[in-house]
């Protein structure tokens, strides 16, 4: 099972299926379907900071003859911490991604760390033309975490656009979720995958196309040093997360072809205020509508769709519709957990959940909806 | 005579300490530092080898050297000679690398008394337990001989930084 997360402003909506979701773009003005992040979740080990001098010295007491003597110093050893470059990328998908053939925006998710002692920018690269698998994603674009919402929003208040110059800088120790955006061609069969990586590079490195890639003669070994490049002018090291072998600075997700994939979309129906009017204010009730999607020509099983309330919303309670129920659910409030009834409000978790069962492909949209009241 | 040559004498070694101006300092310390690499041969045999510290990163192995001479010219008294090398806070002695010829070491969790390592204690969640190499923030040689004039010893230790 899969549990993704569609977010909106405060409210957000999971969906869980047997199949693959497809996680789309879209517009962080509207409605947005997310990977759930394991945000900073990573313990790394982050050393002693780029720049830093130590100084070690020891002293020695004796006698002569008998007499104390007066105690003696030594001089001062120095050694300066130079930067260590080291990152890690990580995948956040622990599936490969189901897609239509054709198919567009579809997001792959990962979080850089910056593993270094220093502060560093990073070059992103996208490894989209991998071999041993069906496809090559096409038009893949790289947005960076930005806007503070988990997630892939994009549009006015998203999340940015990455592009060469506009390098995310990261302090020692610090994460970075950072999206893959792909389309993916027609004439796919179900099944068929397609590897999508990411890399990070040093920006100290001063390394760009022809030297950036492991298979390249210039790209640079562990332990090799760029002298004056590093924090406050240290030299910076090459860190062993640069091994060729392990590659620590590089992950891969997957894309698969899947005969039905799973389309969400929340929004904001209305907004009615305790007056009449529509200001968002404490007593309004906010109608949300979530438009559930299978497209292709298979079908999804045990389709469930779950909407967890921020505690600043308030379930209305008789306020669930749905535009298609199977048999067996009930649009009341209540609902028994892996019962026969598993649409309706929980109210200690604060969850709306419409259990639609199997879904066939090319349907029109199922729409279902809620009123939420702000306390 | 022979006591106009023993204030002559005693002249000369006064103006002799009075220009050199460390007249009681006859031990002198020369500390330094070495990076400990690890080499791997063609063969995959991995060997270390010491480097100047000239780059030195986070987790790199660093080896302290304390190089201590008689340059007075009267002996030092038998195990009077103490050495003392408090640790950067920033580094982490690695067990078992002290090493001093005829010394006696003895390591420090509160930089003030001085016990070996099996004396060291920690108290870990009300458990008096010994304590780890990580603990000590000093190290102390106590040299057994007497050192005559011009002889000279070492001591060293290893540390990471972290």
């Amino acid at each position: 099972m899969i549990a993704d997360a569609c977010r909106y402003n405060t409210n957000e909506s999971t969906l869980d299926m047997d199949v693959g979701l497809n996680r789309r773009l879209c517009f962080a003005t509207t409605v947005c379907f997310a990977t759930t992040l394991l945000l900073n979740s990573h313990a790394y080990a982050v050393g002693i900071a780029a720049g830093l001098d130590i100084d070690n010295n020891a002293t020695a007491t004796y006698s002569v003859g008998g007499e104390v003597q007066s105690p003696v110093s030594s001089n001062a050893v120095r050694i300066s911490v130079d930067e260590i470059l080291d990152a890690t990328v990580t995948s956040n998908d622990g599936a490969p991604l189901a897609v239509t053939s054709p198919g567009a925006d579809a997001v792959l998710s990962f979080t850089v760390a910056n593993t270094g002692n220093g502060i560093e920018s990073f070059r992103l690269i996208a490894e989209d033309g991998l071999g041993g698998d069906d496809f090559d994603p096409t038009n893949v674009r790289i947005y960076v975490e930005s806007n503070g919402v988990p997630g892939l929003q994009v549009g006015v208040g998203g999340d940015i656009a990455y592009a060469p110059g506009g390098e995310p800088s990261l302090a020692a120790d610090a994460v970075l979720d950072v999206y893959l955006l792909a389309d993916t061609p027609a004439g796919f069969g179900a099944g068929a995958t397609a590897r999508l990586g990411l890399r990070a590079v040093a920006v100290t490195l001063a390394i760009g196309a022809g030297t950036d890639d492991p298979a390249d003669a210039g790209f640079p070994q562990p332990g090799a040093v760029f002298a004056g490049a590093g924090d406050a002018g240290v030299d910076a090291v090459v860190g062993i997360t640069y091994q060729t072998t392990t590659f620590a600075i590089r992950a891969e997700g997957q894309l698969r072809v899947s005969d039905a994939v799973v389309d969400i979309d929340k929004s904001l129906v209305s907004v009615t205020d305790p007056f009449g009017g529509a200001t968002v204010v404490p007593g309004a009730v906010l109608r949300y509508a979530i438009a559930v999607t299978v497209v292709g020509a298979g079908t999804v099983d045990t389709l469930l769709v779950t909407d967890t309330l921020p505690a600043a919303l308030e379930f209305v309670g008789g306020s669930l519709t749905s535009t298609y129920l199977p048999a067996g659910q009930e649009l009341d409030d209540d609902f028994t957990p892996g019962g026969t009834d598993n649409t309706g409000f929980d109210a200690p978790s604060t969850t709306v959940q419409f259990d639609l069962g199997s879904v066939a492909g090319g349907g029109a949209p199922i729409t279902v909806g809620f009123d939420a009241r702000i306390r | 005579m022979l006591k106009f040559e023993t204030i002559i004498r005693g002249l000369a070694l006064t103006a002799l300490l009075a220009a050199s101006g460390a007249a009681a300092a006859a031990v002198a310390l020369v500390h330094t530092v070495e990076k400990v690499v690890e080499v791997t041969a063609e063969d995959g045999t991995v060997t270390t080898e010491l480097v100047a510290a000239d780059s030195v990163v986070p987790g790199d192995e660093l080896r302290y050297t304390i190089q201590f001479t008689n340059d007075g010219d009267s002996a030092v008294d038998a195990g009077t000679i103490v050495i003392t090398n408090p640790l950067p806070a920033e580094l982490e002695y690695l067990p078992g690398t002290a090493f001093g010829a005829g010394t006696d070491i003895q390591f420090s969790i509160d930089g003030e008394t001085f016990a070996e390592p099996d004396a060291l204690t920690v108290v870990v969640d009300g458990v008096e337990t010994k304590a780890p190499a990580s603990a000590y923030t000093a190290i102390r040689w106590t040299f057994g001989p007497a050192l005559e004039p011009g002889a000279s010893g070492h001591v060293s230790f290893s540390a990471r930084l972290e």
